[in-house]
């Protein structure tokens, strides 16, 4: 049995279905522009009410779909590697969640600090995983099983906070709700410059994760044998993970299954050796929320349906289809 | 080489060994035996810094094994531990070039010198024809030596092995005793390994440790460890011990469970 896939083949092809979804994408909407009108208006060439739309709803959108997709997909695949489990997402491990509450905390109670909301998010974000690892450290390391089992508690908890500032600031909701819910809508220009140097810089940093993920994969006899500084390496992979997905709450909110789903299906085309899984990932995780947010905002145009609720119904029964499949 | 001094060591406060001390020389071969439960691994694992010692202290070519930088001692020693689970899509000459990992810093590649090692250590566990294969569709005895060639390829110059042969078909044990025995004295590579054939052990190391729940009963030469009283009270059993015929060493033919194993003691 000799596997080895062309892989390098399947990335560029998730890459090309990427680019012509982009296209499609951009063109879908209350007005409708053909793929060739699509790539006049993006080239300059087509007119000018197709260019405003183009330009100031539908691009960025798209872009800020692609960032996030890409984000959330590393964040969730660097988790697995820390954990060995493929269950670990930010979303399991509270990550997301801890975002949430200080970016809920702003938005609601200090709504003129908005552009501290990434940071926020961030410092939330590293609350929560450092709770989750305090909790989950025994005396010579941390073990899979103990920090999935304090990301429930500590979910719990921020999701309870979540709740109650909802409760306690029901009349500033509708604001955040939209938020809440991981809707890419309303994005601007503004919104893809501020999150693209922050993601930039979180790619750069996962490329050199590449060989400490593999490592780790071999188990923790193995790396320690090769080495390595088991624990020093989880806690590096982890804060980028978290960085990496805070940033990406901080504009679009709580947007889960991104980051379980899509290293999944990777591992599947490319397999486990992170050299090709984290590229696929990155392509794979930009198309996968792509297409969510394109059916959320078209299904039941002209309502708006959040990429997050479209994600959360395709990814509970993908969850559950990879119980039974035994993979978990 | 390797010296273990008055090492106390357990899982979490429960303390396992108990006051343990082996001093190897360079290019010895020494067997740890003793019953199951009685300590073996994790002696292991105290040596190799796979669990943190509860008191005393390991030396590497003379040096406290913590104040070794952790890419330093893995240059010098490389640990196999038993039941290693491999990533399932990872193939055997993937696997084996993790072995260089150590001797290479963050930025640099595979080059010649590694793949050749690389080479070396799959052919001398008789996986070329296997290099291809996917570790986790391989037999247990293959996977085994697999993991093995993976400490050959790390180069080390001393290699720590808990139970190697156990898997192994008993030509490939013997092969495996040999290959060991071939590195030991080509590469000088000072071998510790815990074994569970009392006559293996007899025949391929310069000194046996015996460990009875965590205490070391006896460590010296076959000749020294190898006889009947020792014998019985470690396991249990009686045997007769004479000469190997080949290999001048004590050979060791059980007769049966001692009488007083069944009424009394562990
Ligand atoms: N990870 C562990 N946690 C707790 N106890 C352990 C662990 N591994 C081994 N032990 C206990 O330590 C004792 C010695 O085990 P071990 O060193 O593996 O024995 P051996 O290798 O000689 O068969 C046994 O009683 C075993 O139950
Ligand atoms: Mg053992």
């Amino acid at each position: 049995m000799k596997v080895k896939p062309k892989t390098g083949f399947r990335i560029g092809a998730i890459l090309i279905f990427l680019l012509i979804f982009m296209i499609l994408s951009i063109g879908m909407g209350s007005v409708h522009l053909s793929p060739m009108e699509t790539i006049r208006t993006i080239f300059g060439s087509g007119q000018e009410m197709s260019e405003t739309i183009v330009w100031d709803l539908r691009i960025p959108r798209v872009l800020i779909a692609i960032l996030v997709g890409i984000n959330l997909a590393i964040s969730g695949a660097l988790l697995q590697a820390v954990m060995r489990n493929p269950l670990a997402d930010p979303g399991l491990t509270g990550v997301s969640s801890g975002a949430a509450v200080t970016v809920l905390f702003i938005l609601l109670l200090f709504p003129g600090f908005g552009k501290y909301i990434p940071l926020a998010a961030v410092v939330g974000g590293l609350v929560a995983v450092t709770l989750v690892y305090a909790l989950a450290w025994k005396k010579n390391g941390i073990s899979p099983i103990r920090i999935i089992l304090s990301g429930i508690a500590v979910n719990a908890v921020f999701g309870g906070i979540t709740g109650l500032l909802s409760i306690l600031y029901s009349d500033r909701l509708p604001s955040a709700l939209q938020w809440l819910n991981g809707s890419l809508s309303a994005k601007g220009l503004g919104d893809v410059s501020l999150l693209f140097p922050y993601s930039l810089i979180g790619w750069i940093a996962a490329l050199f994760c590449i060989r400490p993920a593999n490592i780790l994969n071999l188990g923790e006899n193995v790396a320690v044998n090769l080495g390595e500084n088991t624990n020093r390496i989880r806690i590096a992979l982890s804060l980028i993970a978290v960085y990496l997905a805070a940033i990406s709450v901080s504009i679009v909110g709580l947007l889960g299954f991104v980051g379980l789903i899509v290293p999944h299906m990777s591992r599947f085309l490319v397999g486990s050796n992170y050299r090709r899984l984290l590229p696929m990932s990155m392509v794979l995780g930009a198309l996968v929320l792509l297409v969510a947010d394109t059916i959320g905002r078209s299904l039941f145009s002209p309502l708006d349906i959040p990429a997050g609720i479209v994600m959360a119904m395709v990814g509970g029964p993908y969850f559950l289809y990879l119980m039974r499949a035994g993979d978990i | 080489m390797l010296k273990a001094q008055s090492l106390d060591a357990g899982y979490d406060h429960k303390k396992i060994l108990n006051d343990f001390k082996i001093d190897v020389s360079k290019g010895e071969i020494v067997s740890i035996i003793g019953p199951n439960g009685s300590g073996k691994s994790t002696a292991l694992k105290a040596m190799s810094r796979m669990i943190p010692v509860q008191g005393g202290k390991v030396f590497l070519d003379g040096k406290d094994l913590h104040s070794l930088k952790k890419k330093t001692i893995s240059q010098m020693m490389s640990v196999l531990l038993q039941a290693n689970e491999p990533p399932s899509d990872i193939t055997v000459e993937e696997l084996v070039k993790y072995g260089r990992t150590p001797h290479k810093k963050w930025y640099e590649r595979t080059n010649d010198e590694d793949l050749s090692i690389v080479g070396w250590a799959i052919e001398k566990t008789g996986l070329t024809p296997l290099k291809d294969r996917l570790v986790s569709s391989l037999s247990g005895g293959e996977g085994q030596r697999a993991w093995i060639a993976m400490s050959l390829a790390q180069r080390p110059k001393v290699l720590l092995l808990d139970e190697p042969t156990t898997y192994l078909d008993i030509a490939h044990q013997l092969q495996l005793l040999e290959l060991v025995h071939t590195v030991n004295r080509d590469l000088g590579m000072t071998v510790v390994m815990v074994l569970h054939d009392l006559n293996q052990a007899s025949i391929y190391s310069d000194k046996i440790c015996v460990l009875s729940k965590g205490t070391i009963v006896k460590y010296g030469t076959s000749e020294e460890v190898m006889t009947k009283e020792t014998i019985r009270s470690v396991y249990g059993v009686e045997c007769e011990i004479d000469s190997h015929y080949q290999h001048r060493k004590p050979r060791i033919n059980l007769v049966g469970i001692s009488n007083h194993t069944l009424t009394g003691g562990e």
